[in-house]
């Protein structure tokens, strides 16, 4: 029921995002993203019907904040300085793509690839994967035709 | 540019092909069935399927493409290549799924996943054939396009001429060696793409010093380039980046590059270190296609430069930079138009000889399998040539048409599919129907606006793979929600434990 009620939140959200970017809102749009993102997170770390919340507040929790703030700074500077050049820079960026480079791609990035490495035997324990493959090749296709019988 | 230089690239250049050509002789031992020719062995550590799956995703759209975008309108087309965190989040969504499914059958192709979670439905494997031919066609146009500037601003040589002399050569070593060596040389070509990063980067450092003065010599230099494509967002509409950061955050996962070889890896717990390789590896190729577009900023403000078309921008500032840079970057491109044309080439022979007449429920003989998948590859090289010169757009435009066609040709199937039991074999069908649909629908349009016969303009700007992604989408949950043939007891045991685990 819950992985239902989180995929019609999905479909909702998408229907809402490009809603959102064809009226011209588009960063509001990017933001619904981020919203449809976390949905599929949650349900990607369901294990026999059950969400590992924690799962999702790191590595993928962490990766959406920052790539909310960036959306968020990102467009603040360039609103501060549509006009022309600014009036300063960080490391030789714009500070509105400083932003994106920051917080969109290099901190997100690496939390993203260290951070599976480290959660990686709650995400799937070697123990997990055992009895799957146990299981799997116990019941064979004509075990399945008994059973349906 | 001497004709000596000339050689010496055009040397360097082939001899990347010669080294995959050779990879792919090589792996010939490693093929000991027909499943592992196409696709079906589950013998790669993960850095050789790091290396090799950035390299498919790369592509010339990112070595050519995007710095080419970068110099014309700024910086959204670098969201683009910034989003690597979606590589992560994709092997973690679906990942273990997707390689538990290969414990259950052969999986050879993605027909093949479609077939354990839907039941051998010949409808969605019908349905997801066509789609990914198209798919294929215009990410392979992207490739036949930057293949054609490179030669084209060595030797002038004809665009049409270069891309079957392409084909040809890449036709022969992927029917050689099959996915095992198509694996293979997408990794060689990777780690080509990667020295030529890091070279690249420290070159941009030594000519312009630095970020900062890019954004001063635009400032202070009468040109046509806008300031303002240098924020976050570029010169273009802000609608682009909304879908520059849309496509790779959903549709890497589901791009066939990623979900093929995350089949091909020995074990699921190797997938974080996968993602760990693809990631590190994306970013320097995300920092050298920025420091090319700046470099490449920097150079035309100086007037140092002249670019006449975006596409060049890569080739313009290697010829700059001087021979080293150039013996580096001309292989990288072709390394990197080689590698994701070589595995949709092998993937366009699987879709025929395999999964189309698997649901038209043709059943063809091994050998004859091999003829009809070399006359698929033939006839979707030639229709890459003819999409990439009808259209007449940009590789880095033509790049995201595939990307995006090829995610709503799997999103339905490989994300909902795996993350939702109760989607249905109706739902699902009826989804990719509306995909295929909206699809032609949107091409033609774009067409259409090519050639001048209609003004339409989509709503916002949104480029229409956006509404194709999100229609497929919405589609197959209400259709699967109201579907009530559906029943829990339809899916394999062996299915469900796999999207339980």
């Amino acid at each position: 029921m819950i992985e239902t009620f989180l995929i019609i939140a999905s479909g909702l959200l998408w229907l809402l995002m490009v809603a959102l970017a064809g009226a011209g809102h588009w960063l509001a749009g990017l933001y619904a993203l981020l919203a449809l993102l976390l949905v599929y997170a949650i349900l990607g770390t369901s294990h026999k019907g059950r969400f590992d919340l924690r799962l999702v507040l790191f590595p993928t929790g962490v990766w959406l904040l920052c790539w909310a703030a960036a959306f968020g700074l990102g467009e603040y500077f360039a609103r501060a300085y549509d006009s022309g050049v600014p009036t300063f820079t960080i490391f030789g960026f714009h500070p509105s793509f400083a932003a994106i480079i920051a917080l969109f791609w290099v901190v997100p990035t690496l939390v993203m690839g260290f951070g599976f490495e480290a959660v990686k035997d709650r995400w799937l324990s070697q123990k997990q994967w055992d009895d799957f493959l146990t299981n799997v090749h116990e019941a064979s296709p004509d075990q399945q035709d008994d059973e349906q019988a | 540019m001497s004709d000596t230089v000339k050689y010496l690239i055009l040397a360097s250049s082939f001899t990347v092909l010669a080294v995959s050509f050779l990879i792919g002789l090589w792996a010939r031992r490693k093929v000991t069935s027909p499943e592992a020719f196409i696709g079906g062995a589950k013998i790669f550590g993960p850095l050789t399927v790091g290396l090799a799956t950035m390299a498919a995703v790369g592509s010339a759209f990112a070595v050519v493409g995007v710095p080419g975008l970068v110099f014309s309108t700024g910086n959204a087309i670098l969201l683009f290549m910034f989003a690597a965190p979606a590589f992560v989040f994709g092997y973690l969504v679906i990942g273990k799924k997707v390689r538990a499914l290969a414990e259950i059958g052969t999986v050879a192709s993605l027909g093949d996943l479609s077939d354990l979670r839907f039941n051998g439905h010949r409808g969605i494997k019908l349905l997801l054939s066509i789609m990914l031919f198209i798919g294929c066609v215009m990410y392979l146009s992207a490739q036949v396009e930057a293949c054609a500037k490179l030669f084209e601003n060595l030797f002038d040589w004809n665009k049409f001429v270069i891309a079957f002399v392409i084909f040809a050569i890449l036709i022969a070593y992927t029917v050689l060696s099959g996915e095992i060596g198509g694996v293979l040389t997408q990794a060689f070509q990777g780690l080509v793409i990667v020295v030529a990063g890091f070279i690249f980067t420290a070159s941009f450092f030594a000519v312009t010093g630095g970020f900062g003065p890019v954004l001063e010599a635009i400032a202070s230099t009468e040109t046509s380039l806008d300031p303002s494509a240098l924020t976050a967002w570029g010169s273009l509409p802000g609608a682009y980046s909304f879908a520059w950061v849309l496509l790779p955050a959903l549709g890497i996962m589901c791009q066939p590059q990623v979900l093929t070889r995350m089949t091909m890896l020995r074990t699921p717990r190797e997938l974080p270190k996968l993602s760990l390789y693809a990631v590190i590896t994306n970013m320097i190729t995300g920092l050298m296609v920025m420091a090319i577009g700046y470099c490449a900023i920097y150079l035309v403000a100086a007037g140092k430069v002249v670019i006449s078309h975006p596409d060049t921008a890569v080739f313009k500032v290697a010829d700059y930079l001087g021979i080293m840079a150039q013996l580096f970057v001309y292989p990288a491109v072709l390394a990197a138009a080689l590698s994701t044309s070589s595995l949709f080439l092998s993937l366009a022979g699987t879709i025929v000889s395999r999964d189309l007449s698997g649901a038209l429920g043709i059943h063809l003989l091994p050998a004859r399998q091999v003829t009809v998948s070399r006359t698929a590859m033939m006839l979707m090289g030639l229709a890459a040539i003819g999409f990439a010169a009808l259209s007449g757009d940009m590789v880095a435009i033509l790049g995201t048409y595939g990307f995006g066609t090829l995610a709503a040709a799997t999103f339905p199937i490989f994300v909902i599919g795996l993350l939702w039991r109760r989607a249905s074999s109706r739902g699902v069908m009826l989804g990719m129907l509306t995909a295929l649909i909206t699809t032609l629908g949107g091409i033609s349009v774009e067409l259409l606006k090519r050639f001048g016969l209609t003004e339409f303009a989509w709503p916002g700007d949104v480029p229409w793979y956006v509404f194709v992604l999100a229609a497929a989408v919405t589609v197959t949950i209400a259709a699967s929600l109201l579907d009530r043939a559906w029943s829990d007891d339809q899916l394999d045991r062996r299915v469900r434990m796999a999207l339980d685990l």
